[in-house]
C-alpha cells in the first residue's frame, strides 16, 4: 500500500465530488451559510448559558414554563419508552442496516463516476492504495455533511439538562454513526465479494442469526441482546449525549469504543482490498442498468397509430404496470399489513402505546413520503430524462410525455401513502384511514410537479445526464432539499388535517363528496400541470 | 520477451465465454491493431491487458510483469485510453492531469511542461481550466489521449482513441503515436477504423468470439485470406469474420 498515493487519491476524490462543484461553484452562498451556522452557534451556546434548562419541579417552583427537552422527555416516558429502551430500539436498528447491508443488492464496491474505475484503477496502484483514499476522502464529505447536526445542538442541550459539553458530542457522535455505518457497508461488500460463490452461505448465516434474534425478542418480549449488543456502544455514545444521568465521560467512552471500531473495520476493510477484483468496484449508472434489465417488464407494445398514445404508454404504463412494479407493491401492501397485525398483537407486550406509535406514524409519513421524492429525482433522470434528445427530435407534441410522468410519480407517492397507511389504519382500527392517499392526492400532483419541473431544470443544466439513482452532486442534493421545505410541511399540514379535521367527522355521505372533490381537483390539476410540464421541457431545452 | 504479452486468455461473464484462450504477443515498437466486430472480446482483452478485468484462466503480460501477480509493475509501464470517454466531470483538464501525473509520480515540473505541450497539441490550451464535465465528447478523447501519453508509457493501450476526435487532431495523434514508437514505445490499438488500421498499423491481429483468427502485418493478413492485394483491409475483415 502507498499511503503517498492514497493522499493524492482522496485529495482529489474530494475535489471531484465536493471542492469544484459545490464550494467553488457556489463560493460566496457557502461562506454565508458557514457564518451564519457559526454565529447561529455562538449565539445559541450564548443563550442557553445565560438560562440553563432546569427540572419541570423546579421549573414548577419558580413558575416557569418546563423547556422542550422536558416536554420531549415527558412525551417519550408516556409512551412507555426509556434510555434503556432507545439504547436497544437504536442498537437493534443498525443492526437490521447490517442484516439489509448483508442480504440485499448485489455485492459490489459502488462508485458515483465510471471514470473512478475506467480511469483510476487502471493507474499503477494496488487495490489498499485506492481504498484508503476512497475512505479518506469519503470520511471528509461526510464530515462536511455532517455540519447541519450542529442544528441539533439546542435540542440535545435541552434533553442533556443543559450540558453544553455532551450537546456538543452529539453531533460528533451523529457524525461517527455515519462513518461506522458507511465504512461497514464497505465492509460487508468486500466480503460479499470475496465469498464469491458462497455468499448465498453467508446471507443465510445471516438471516438465521437474526431469525434467532427476532425468535428470543418474541419469547423474552424485549429487543434482544442478539440484535442490540453488537452495537451497543455507538447507540449508548448518541442516547448519553442527550440524558441528565450519564456524564461526559460515559458518551466518550461510548464514542471512543465506536471510533475504535471504526478504525478496525477500516484496517481490516484495507487488509482485505488486496484481494477484490477491480471489476467488482462498480458505477452506480451500471449497477442501476443491470437491475433494470434484471426486473423483467410486461410486455407492452409501444406502437399505436396515435404518437401522444405511444408517448403516454412509454413514459407511464411500461413501468407502472410492469410484472416487478406490481409485485414490488404487493409485497410492501403485504409487509405493512403483518407490520401493522404484529404491533397490534405484540407492541403493547413490549410497553409500546399504539397510540403513540399512530403519532409517530402520522409524522413520520410525511418525511418518508418526501425523502422517496427526492430520491425519484434521481429515478427521473435515470429513466426519463436520459434519453431526452429522442423525444425531442420525433416526439412534435410532449404533453403526452408529461402527463404520463405526471401520473406515474403520482402513482408511486400515492403508493407509498397506501402501504404506511395500511399499517396505520391496522393498529389504530380505522379502515378511513386508507383513504388518506385519495384525499391528499391534489397536493401528491402538486408536489409531482414540483419535482419534475425542478428536476428537468437542474437535468437541462447538465450536458451529461446523471444516469444513476441517487447520482446527484452535493448542490442538486441541496437544491433538492429546498423542495423537500416544501413538500414535508405540506404533507405534514395535509396530514394534520386529514387526520385531526376531517376524519373524526367523517360519514359516507361527507366520505364520497370529500373524495369525489379531491378526485375532481385533482384532475383539474393534472391537466393544468402536464401543459406547464411539457412547456417547462421546453423551455429549459432539456435535450440529453 | 515482448512488451505485451497474451497468452491463453480466458474470461467469462456468467455463462457467455467473451474470450476463449486469446493468445497473442506484439514487440517492441510496433502500432498492434486489434480488429473484431462488436463483442469480439477486443475491450475485455484491452481490460485485462490495464488491470480492470481478472482473466479466469491465462496470463497477460506488460513488460513481463503480470497484471494480475504484479500489478504496479505492470501498469507502470502503461498508459491507456478506455473505450468510453469517461472523465472526473467536477476536474478540470489541467488538475485531471496533474492527478494522472501525481499517481505516476512525475515531477512538478514534468507534469506542467507535458501538460502545455499536449494541450497545445490538441488544441486544448483554452481549456485548461475548464471543467471536464462540459466538455465535448471529442474534447474528452483528447485529454483522455493526453493523459496517457503524458505518464512516459512504454506501453500504450487504447481503445477506439481516435472516437470523436476532429481530423486535426486524429493527424497529431498519428503523428504522436509515430514519434513514440519510433522510440520505442509499443501501442496496442483496438478500432473500427479499417481505413485508419491499414494506413496506420504495423501489425494487426483480427478476433472473433474470443480467439485470434489472423493476424501478421496488413499484407500477410490479405494473402492468407486469399482476398489479392488490391482487396481493402475491410474486404479482408469481412471476408475472415464471415467464414
Amino acid at each position: 500500500m502507498d499511503a503517498r498515493k492514497s493522499l493524492t487519491v482522496a485529495k482529489y476524490l474530494f475535489k471531484n465530488y465536493v471542492l469544484n462543484p459545490f464550494v467553488k461553484r457556489f463560493k460566496t452562498a457557502v461562506l454565508a451559510f458557514l457564518i451564519v451556522c457559526v454565529a447561529a452557534g455562538i449565539l445559541a451556546a450564548v443563550a442557553f448559558s445565560l438560562s440553563p434548562s432546569q427540572p419541570e419541579a423546579e421549573a414548577n417552583q419558580t413558575g416557569e414554563e418546563p423547556g422542550l427537552g422536558w416536554s420531549i422527555r415527558e412525551a417519550l416516558l408516556q409512551a412507555g419508552i426509556d434510555k434503556g429502551d432507545a439504547i436497544s430500539a437504536l442498537g437493534a436498528m443498525f443492526a437490521l442496516s447490517l442484516l439489509l447491508m448483508l442480504t440485499v443488492g448485489t455485492a459490489a464496491i459502488r462508485v458515483m463516476e465510471e471514470a473512478e474505475y475506467e480511469l483510476l484503477l487502471a493507474q499503477p496502484m494496488e487495490l489498499s492504495t485506492y481504498f484508503l483514499g476512497r475512505e479518506i476522502a469519503e470520511l471528509a464529505q461526510m464530515s462536511l455533511m455532517s455540519l447541519p447536526y450542529f442544528g441539533f445542538l439546542p435540542i440535545a442541550y435541552e434533553l442533556s439538562g443543559g450540558n453544553m459539553t455532551k450537546a456538543l458530542l452529539f453531533p460528533v457522535t451523529m457524525f461517527t454513526a455515519v462513518a461506522f455505518l458507511s465504512a461497514l457497508s464497505t465492509l460487508v461488500n468486500v466480503v460479499r465479494i470475496l465469498a464469491e460463490e458462497r455468499e448465498r452461505l453467508l446471507r443465510l448465516g445471516a438471516a438465521a442469526y437474526y431469525s434467532v434474534g427476532a425468535a428470543h425478542s418474541l419469547l423474552t418480549w424485549q429487543i434482544s441482546p442478539l440484535l442490540s449488543l453488537p452495537f451497543k456502544p455507538l447507540a449508548e455514545a448518541l442516547v448519553h449525549c442527550v440524558t441528565i444521568t450519564e456524564g461526559v465521560r460515559e458518551v466518550l467512552i461510548g464514542w471512543g469504543l465506536s471510533v475504535s471500531i471504526l478504525l478496525a473495520i477500516e484496517a481490516v476493510t484495507i487488509r482485505l482490498a488486496d484481494l477484490v477484483p477491480p471489476e467488482f468496484v462498480r458505477p452506480i449508472s451500471e449497477l442501476a442498468r443491470e437491475a433494470r434489465s434484471k426486473g423483467g417488464r410486461k410486455e407492452i407494445s409501444l406502437y399505436s397509430p396515435d404518437p401522444g398514445a405511444s408517448l403516454f404508454r412509454f413514459a407511464f404504463s411500461l413501468e407502472v404496470l410492469s410484472p416487478v412494479h406490481l409485485r414490488n407493491l404487493a409485497i410492501a401492501l403485504a409487509a405493512s399489513g403483518v407490520a401493522g397485525l404484529a404491533m397490534l398483537r405484540v407492541g403493547p407486550r413490549f410497553g409500546l402505546e399504539l397510540g403513540a406509535a399512530s403519532v409517530a406514524v402520522s409524522l413520520v409519513t410525511p418525511l418518508v413520503v418526501a425523502e422517496m421524492a427526492i430520491f425519484l429525482v434521481g429515478s427521473i433522470m435515470a429513466r426519463d430524462l436520459a434519453a431526452m434528445w429522442v423525444l425531442r427530435v420525433y416526439a412534435l407534441d410532449l404533453v403526452p410525455l408529461a402527463s404520463g410522468l405526471l401520473l406515474k410519480y403520482t402513482v408511486y407517492l400515492s403508493e407509498a401513502f397506501l402501504v404506511l397507511g395500511v399499517f396505520e389504519s391496522l393498529i389504530v382500527r380505522e379502515p378511513l384511514a386508507l383513504l388518506q392517499p385519495l384525499v391528499v392526492l391534489p397536493i401528491t400532483v402538486f408536489v409531482v410537479l414540483l419535482l419534475l419541473v425542478s428536476t428537468s431544470y437542474l437535468a437541462s443544466k447538465r450536458r451529461i445526464v446523471r444516469r444513476m439513482p441517487t447520482g446527484l452532486y452535493m448542490f442538486e442534493d441541496i437544491a433538492l432539499l429546498v423542495v423537500a421545505l416544501i413538500v414535508v410541511p405540506a404533507y405534514m399540514l395535509a396530514t394534520f388535517l386529514f387526520k385531526e379535521v376531517l376524519l373524526p367527522r367523517l360519514t359516507p355521505q361527507t366520505t364520497a363528496l370529500v373524495v369525489a372533490a379531491s378526485l375532481g381537483l385533482s384532475w383539474l390539476l393534472h391537466e393544468a400541470s402536464k401543459k406547464a410540464l411539457a412547456g417547462a421541457i421546453r423551455v429549459f431545452d432539456l435535450a440529453s | 520477451m515482448r512488451p505485451i504479452e497474451v497468452s491463453g486468455l480466458i474470461k467469462r461473464y456468467g455463462r457467455t465465454e467473451a474470450l476463449r484462450g486469446l493468445t497473442f504477443s506484439v514487440r517492441e515498437g510496433e502500432i498492434y491493431g486489434l480488429l473484431g466486430p462488436n463483442g469480439a472480446g477486443k475491450t475485455t482483452t484491452l481490460k485485462i491487458l490495464v488491470g480492470l478485468l481478472t482473466p479466469d484462466a491465462g496470463v497477460a503480460r506488460i513488460c513481463g510483469h503480470d497484471v494480475v501477480r504484479d500489478r504496479v509493475r505492470a501498469l507502470e509501464a502503461v498508459g491507456y485510453v478506455p473505450e468510453n470517454p469517461v472523465c472526473f466531470q467536477n476536474l478540470t483538464v489541467r488538475e485531471f492531469l496533474e492527478f494522472v501525473g501525481a499517481l505516476r509520480r512525475l515531477g512538478e515540473d514534468d507534469v506542467h511542461e507535458a501538460i502545455d505541450r499536449y494541450l497545445s497539441l490538441f488544441g486544448l490550451s483554452e481549456k485548461r481550466d475548464e471543467l471536464l464535465g462540459n466538455l465535448s465528447r471529442g474534447m474528452i478523447q483528447k485529454v483522455l489521449v493526453s493523459a496517457a501519453f503524458m505518464v512516459r508509457p512504454r506501453v500504450l493501450v487504447m481503445d477506439e482513441p481516435m472516437a470523436g476526435m476532429d481530423p486535426e487532431a486524429q493527424h497529431a495523434f498519428k503523428e504522436e503515436v509515430r514519434r513514440m514508437t519510433s522510440q520505442g514505445v509499443t501501442a496496442l490499438i483496438s478500432s473500427h477504423l479499417l481505413d485508419m488500421v491499414e494506413r496506420f498499423c504495423t501489425r494487426v491481429g483480427i478476433i472473433n468470439e474470443g480467439v485470434l483468427v489472423a493476424e501478421g502485418t496488413v499484407e500477410e493478413v490479405k494473402s492468407r485470406a486469399e482476398s489479392g492485394e488490391e482487396a481493402t483491409l475491410e474486404e479482408v475483415f469481412l471476408r475472415i469474420v464471415g467464414e
